[in-house]
């Protein structure tokens, strides 16, 4: 419970984060902890308490395994989370070039 | 059956080959709308029959000819051969001949059409095509705005009776324009289904409130346009959908008989009133066009046979003397290059038979005995004091037999100001021609028409066309023999005419006019038709009557007409008032939330995430 | 042979062959991104060829049986899908070749021309949600990337605010799949329907609805969830504003969303009237707001992106009714409104071709020269408006229809008159922008460009004429799956 507890704080902190702050990184870094937040939470899922990694040495070994699949799949997530972390970044080099500011409540030529 | 496609489908065809090869659409048009001609009257000999066509397996497509839509059929044809004859040397843009047949053949297939469904696919592509041919200018004028206007209206009119006709299918079942009975009009829904669908009718016979477009569009279309909108197509459809409502497929109750009444009289009112004050021939024609709406709808909601016979006759007098008003007024603008009453005058001599069709058919709007708009007026008076429905039918009466005084004022005034008065310095009458032969003979075929509708209006259209269609018989109609009153008419015409050529001491004399021993610019002395009833809108009643009656232009009537024009523009004004105020209220309310709603978007991004997070907050409140 | 696979995996290896072909020859770029939507409208439209009424196609992805493998489902409504998907991207496609003269960078366009379609494609067919999830995120970090596509101050911005939105959206979607799965154990769709219907509801299936709901509304631009819309969609070179506006946020967010709420989670407006009463209310003030800030807009291009936000709130009305004939007119404005709408974006990049400028105030009297486009732009506004002989009137008849039978009269109403201000703010463009009497001098669109819109022109036409074939064998069928409900599971997996 503790770990399900201490993902919601993370989310919370990554959405405060996002909504708050009006520098481009700071708001990329409050992607990246509600990402992780997530994933942390993706993982928890599949846990077993005091249960076996599940690689599978020989046919008839325990049947008590941590459940694989959310870890594949918190694989495949990461992998996704990097290519928008990497594209949100080029976005703020840009915008940084363009506007010479990284406020972005100062960005705001569409609107209407 | 392959009849009623090649009816509907030929005209279409060829509009569509016209708009391919613009060069021959001019005589596309003409030769599509003779062979409908031809083909609906061939459709008489269907009658009564219905129809059935299966397109795809489990649709079928029912057509049902009664003599009702088949008569409407061959009127809609034969006017729009008239019209296509009338503007075809007409510098109109080829345009104009595309959509013209495209609308023919779509409002047949409306006219024929049993099935709702069917019915509200026509009607709604007639829509498309009317926006379209709206589109078509004249000459170095923009007429979009004028186009969006009917667009908005006529589309607003008719979503309401989309509206009813999802109702009226989905709770009654009421799913053709021709059911066996009639339904009585009892429960709510059914109530508001049918006052949907009456929204639709009165929109596009162009009745209070979405009549505005059409004076709007009238100096920027061509006349032969106005000619084919306003004046022939909607007045047949919006007659037809209303007498089906009416009579066919409900049976309504006096309230609403009282309703419709109410909006047909406000309709004579404003059309007539606002007649009567414009500067401009074809702003003039065009708000008539809408006064004569209102007494075809007055006429249908007496809900009494002889209204709605009345109503019906007067729809199709409508069409022939209104249409030849408008292709009358087209030639003068044609030939002279001027639409401003002012800038007119003197056509009489230089345009003789332009100028007769003019006499005739306004004479026969203004419903001067014996010709053709009166017959079915007093049939529409008769109806209203015979039906009695409401305590408030005196009133309706008076609304349409002033309406008719003071139609005969304005075309008066039309009459003056564009044929008989001094012309102004700059016409010069000798370059001015009478028109072609196409230009001049189709008025004078609808004059001759108003004639025969109003001299034989027992023998020729009550008998052969109105009563046919009817389902009751039409009782006697008071003692007019409009017979004998032409007889009578023609010899003191004749006495008239003896005493002119033979008395000598009637011989008016001209002489010049002197002011203070200065003979003064004739053009001084002008008397433009204008100014006929120019002071009415700014003076105050009483000194208007003062001077109008020192005028003497109309000694006999002049205190009456006076006293009820006055009330009437006032009337007239503050509808119209109210009506574009409702506009502008409604218009602000969309400015104001729009300029909220768009300041809100202030390109600030946690601004956004919040509205995101409150909408989240929301979304948990209500769900979890 | 199964097909499946080859409606995302066609754009995939595009998407892999462009930018490798290409360095040898540069015409291979459009050759292969052109062969390959026309293989896909192909391809779509012979699949209704492939099953009847009721049946699905199943794809198991490795051969492993369905609860255990990713599987691919192909259903009527799936289909309606891929049509929609397959028809826009065509015209998009064609209308790039000589679009993009603009640009620099036309091999990478087409590579993220070719996953965005990879991405849609797989969201319309996938029978798994995490896979789902994955396909989901192709295409919006693809569509991301096409925004920025111009790289000037405008796009950047616009495309960093739609990603920071967009993102936020893909991440609740991950939260609510990580929830689902640690209830069910499983990620098969079929699967979790079956369990979810059997284990009831609590507390946890409302939150993980709510999330569901809040990230798909982001992903479709409802109304308090919108304002990325606005800046991103007009941003974005026009083919590719074709492709958001017209298909992208409803197969995102609608196709999404009604597929997990019906079908997976089993609601209906009788067992949960709050949801469908939050679509209705979500739809509506979509259609009112998107409505009047559009009338307000003097950029063409944006004007219409508000004029989405209100055609997809009359989607969401129509599903949110609940009734037959309201998911009918609902799923039918899917495709009419994916026609319509690109093609009215096409126009916006043939003005933008012909003139350099999207200020409704400094353009004029194109209608003149620019005939084609012109007429496009007229039929496709009459359309959006519900005038009968062309498509867009149906699907909004069938809403109307639906409103009365649910008895909700005064939505019916209002439907009807928030129908009409539809033409209001399309008009002003025609007014603006090609009927003015003033002279002017631009050439016609080149032929390539002419093409497209007539395409799409002539399906606007011939699916409004044909309404009732496209009914009776696509939309009925369609609707008749989400009206099955978690019956969905049991048809595939044979239980």
């Amino acid at each position: 419970m503790f770990f399900f507890i201490t993902t919601l704080i993370l989310i919370i902190i990554g959405l405060y984060a996002i909504v708050t702050k009006t520098n481009l990184i700071r708001i990329i870094i409050g992607f990246a902890i509600l990402e992780y937040a997530i994933n942390f939470f993706f993982a928890l899922v599949g846990f077993k308490k005091g249960a076996l990694a599940p690689i599978i040495t020989q046919v008839d070994g325990p049947k008590n395994f941590v459940d694989p699949i959310p870890q594949a799949l918190v694989l495949t997530a990461i992998v996704i989370g990097l290519a928008t972390t990497a594209l949100m970044l080029s976005f703020a080099i840009k915008l940084y070039q363009k506007h010479k500011t990284f406020d972005i409540t100062k960005i705001k030529e569409l609107k209407g | 059956m392959a009849l009623i496609t090649d009816l509907i489908l030929t005209p279409i065809v060829f509009g569509l080959i016209g708009m391919v090869i613009k060069r021959i659409s001019r005589w596309l048009a003409l030769i599509s709308s003779a062979i409908s001609t031809y083909y609906s009257i061939q459709l008489l000999g269907l009658l009564p029959g219905s129809f059935t066509i299966r397109l795809t397996p489990p649709v079928p497509i029912i057509f049902q000819l009664d003599l009702l839509s088949v008569t409407l059929s061959i009127a809609t044809s034969v006017l729009t051969f008239l019209v296509v004859l009338y503007a075809i040397n007409q510098k109109i843009r080829d345009r104009f001949f595309v959509y013209i047949p495209i609308a023919l053949g779509i409002s047949l297939g409306a006219l024929l059409s049993s099935d709702l469904i069917l019915f509200l696919f026509f009607w709604g592509f007639l829509l498309a095509i009317v926006f379209g041919l709206l589109l078509v200018g004249k000459e170095g004028r923009d007429p979009s705005a004028a186009a969006q206007k009917a667009l908005f209206l006529l589309g607003a009119s008719d979503f309401a009776m989309l509206l009813g006709i999802v109702l009226l299918l989905t709770t009654i079942g009421i799913g053709s324009l021709t059911p066996p009975f009639p339904k009585p009009l009892t429960s709510p829904i059914a109530i508001a289904g049918f006052i949907l669908i009456l929204a639709g009718g009165v929109g596009k016979i162009g009745g209070f409130p979405f009549h505005t477009w059409i004076p709007k569009s009238a100096d920027v279309v061509p006349p032969a346009t106005m000619a084919f909108l306003p004046s022939v197509l909607d007045k047949i459809l919006g007659t037809y959908l209303l007498i089906r409502l009416l009579t066919r497929i409900f049976i309504p109750s006096p309230s609403i008989a009282l309703l419709i009444m109410i909006i047909g009289s406000i309709t004579i009112v404003i059309g007539v009133f606002m007649a009567l004050i414009q500067p401009n021939g074809m702003r003039t024609l065009a708000y008539s066009t809408i006064g004569q709406a209102g007494y075809i709808i007055v006429g249908l909601g007496t809900l009494h046979p002889i209204g709605i016979a009345g109503a019906l006759f007067h729809m199709f007098n409508n069409i022939i003397y209104k249409t030849g008003l408008f292709f009358t007024l087209g030639s003068v603008e044609a030939a002279t290059g001027r639409s401003n009453l002012e800038d007119l005058g003197g056509l009489a001599k230089v345009m003789p038979i332009t100028f007769f069709s003019f006499l005739i058919s306004g004479l026969a709007l203004a419903g001067v005995p014996p010709l053709s708009g009166f017959c079915s007026k007093w049939m529409i008076y008769q109806a209203i004091i015979q039906s009695r429905s409401h305590w408030l039918w005196p009133a309706f009466l008076i609304a349409a037999m002033f309406g008719s005084v003071l139609t005969l004022a304005y075309i008066l005034k039309l009459l003056y100001a564009t044929f008989l008065s001094e012309p102004p310095k700059d016409l010069d009458l000798d370059r001015i021609q009478e028109a072609t032969v196409n230009g001049w003979f189709p008025p004078l075929l609808l004059a001759v028409g108003a004639i025969v509708f109003g001299v034989f209006a027992y023998s020729v259209p009550i008998a052969r066309i109105i009563q046919p269609i009817l389902p009751t018989r039409i009782e006697a109609l008071g003692f007019w023999q409009p017979v004998l009153a032409t007889i009578l008419l023609l010899i003191g015409l004749l006495i008239g005419l003896l005493i002119y050529l033979f008395g000598t001491a009637l011989r008016a004399k001209e002489s010049k006019i002197f002011i203070g021993g200065e003979e003064i610019d004739s053009e001084e002395g002008r008397i433009p038709g204008t100014h006929f009833y120019s002071s009415l809108p700014q003076i105050y009643m009483l000194e208007k009557i003062y001077t109008f009656g020192k005028g003497g232009a109309f000694d006999f009537y002049n205190y009456l007409v006076g006293i009820f024009t006055s009330l009437g523009i006032v009337a007239g004004k503050v509808i119209e008032f109210l009506i574009q105020k409702f506009y502008e209220v409604i218009a602000a309310i969309y400015r104001i939330a729009g300029g909220v709603g768009s300041e809100a978007h202030s390109g600030i991004l946690p601004n956004y995430l919040s509205w995101l997070l409150l909408g989240l907050f929301f979304l948990f409140l209500f769900l979890w | 042979m199964n097909l499946l696979p080859l409606f995302f995996a066609l754009p995939l290896a595009g998407a892999f062959l462009i930018p490798i072909l290409s360095k040898i020859w540069r015409g291979f770029s459009d050759l292969i991104a052109n062969s390959i939507t026309t293989i896909l409208l192909f391809l779509s439209f012979y699949s209704l060829n492939l099953f009847e009424e009721g049946e699905v196609i199943i794809y198991k992805m490795g051969g492993w049986p369905p609860p255990l493998g990713i599987t691919m489902v192909y259903d009527h409504l799936s289909a309606l899908i891929v049509i929609s998907i397959a028809i826009v991207v065509f015209a998009a496609s064609i209308f790039s070749i000589r679009y993009l003269e603009h640009f620099t960078g036309r091999v990478k366009f087409y590579t993220l021309f070719m996953l965005i379609t990879a991405g849609m494609m797989g969201v319309a067919i996938t029978g798994d949600i995490f896979n789902l999830f994955v396909f989901v995120e192709i295409a919006s970090i693809s569509s991301y990337a096409l925004v920025a596509f111009g790289i000037e101050k405008e796009e950047l911005e616009a495309a960093f605010k739609y990603m920071v939105m967009g993102e936020i959206a893909s991440l609740f979607l991950l939260f609510a799949i990580a929830l689902l799965y640690g209830r069910a154990s499983t990620l098969n769709m079929a699967d979790l329907a079956n369990t979810l219907s059997v284990a009831g509801r609590d507390q946890l299936f409302w939150f993980v609805a709510a999330i569901l709901l809040f990230s798909f509304a982001i992903k479709s631009a409802l109304f308090p969830f919108h304002s990325w819309l606005p800046d991103a969609h007009p941003s974005a070179p026009a083919p590719v504003s074709a492709i958001l506006s017209g298909i992208f946020v409803k197969v995102l967010g609608v196709y999404a969303l009604i597929r997990l709420s019906f079908n997976v989670f089993g609601l209906t407006p009788q067992n949960s009237p709050i949801f469908f009463h939050i679509l209705i209310f979500l739809g509506l003030v979509s259609v009112f707001f998107g409505g009047i800030i559009a009338s307000r807009q003097r950029d063409y291009k944006r004007l219409l992106a508000y004029s989405t936000i209100a055609q997809i709130g009359f989607i969401m009305v129509g599903i949110g009714i609940g009734n037959f004939w309201a998911i009918a007119g609902g799923l039918f404005h899917i495709l009419a409104h994916a026609i319509t709408k690109s093609l009215l974006f096409l126009t916006s990049g043939a003005v933008v071709y012909a003139t350099g400028k999207r200020d409704l105030e400094e353009l004029a009297g194109l209608g003149k020269t620019m005939g084609i486009t012109a007429w496009s732009y007229r039929l496709a506004t009459l359309s959006l408006s519900g005038l009968p002989p062309l498509v867009g009137f149906f699907p909004k008849l069938f809403i109307i229809i639906g409103a009365c039978q649910a008895k909700l009269y005064w939505l019916a109403i209002l439907l009807a008159i928030l129908s009409v201000f539809t033409l209001a703010y399309l008009l002003k463009i025609i007014r603006k922008v090609y009927f003015t009497t003033k002279e002017v001098s631009t050439p016609e669109t080149p032929f390539s460009m002419r093409l497209s819109m007539l395409f799409l022109v002539i399906l606007m036409i011939l699916f409004g004429f044909g309404f009732q074939g496209l009914l009776n064998s696509l939309i009925i069928p369609a609707t008749k799956v989400l009206l099955n409900g978690t019956g969905y599971g049991r048809a595939i997996l044979g239980g």
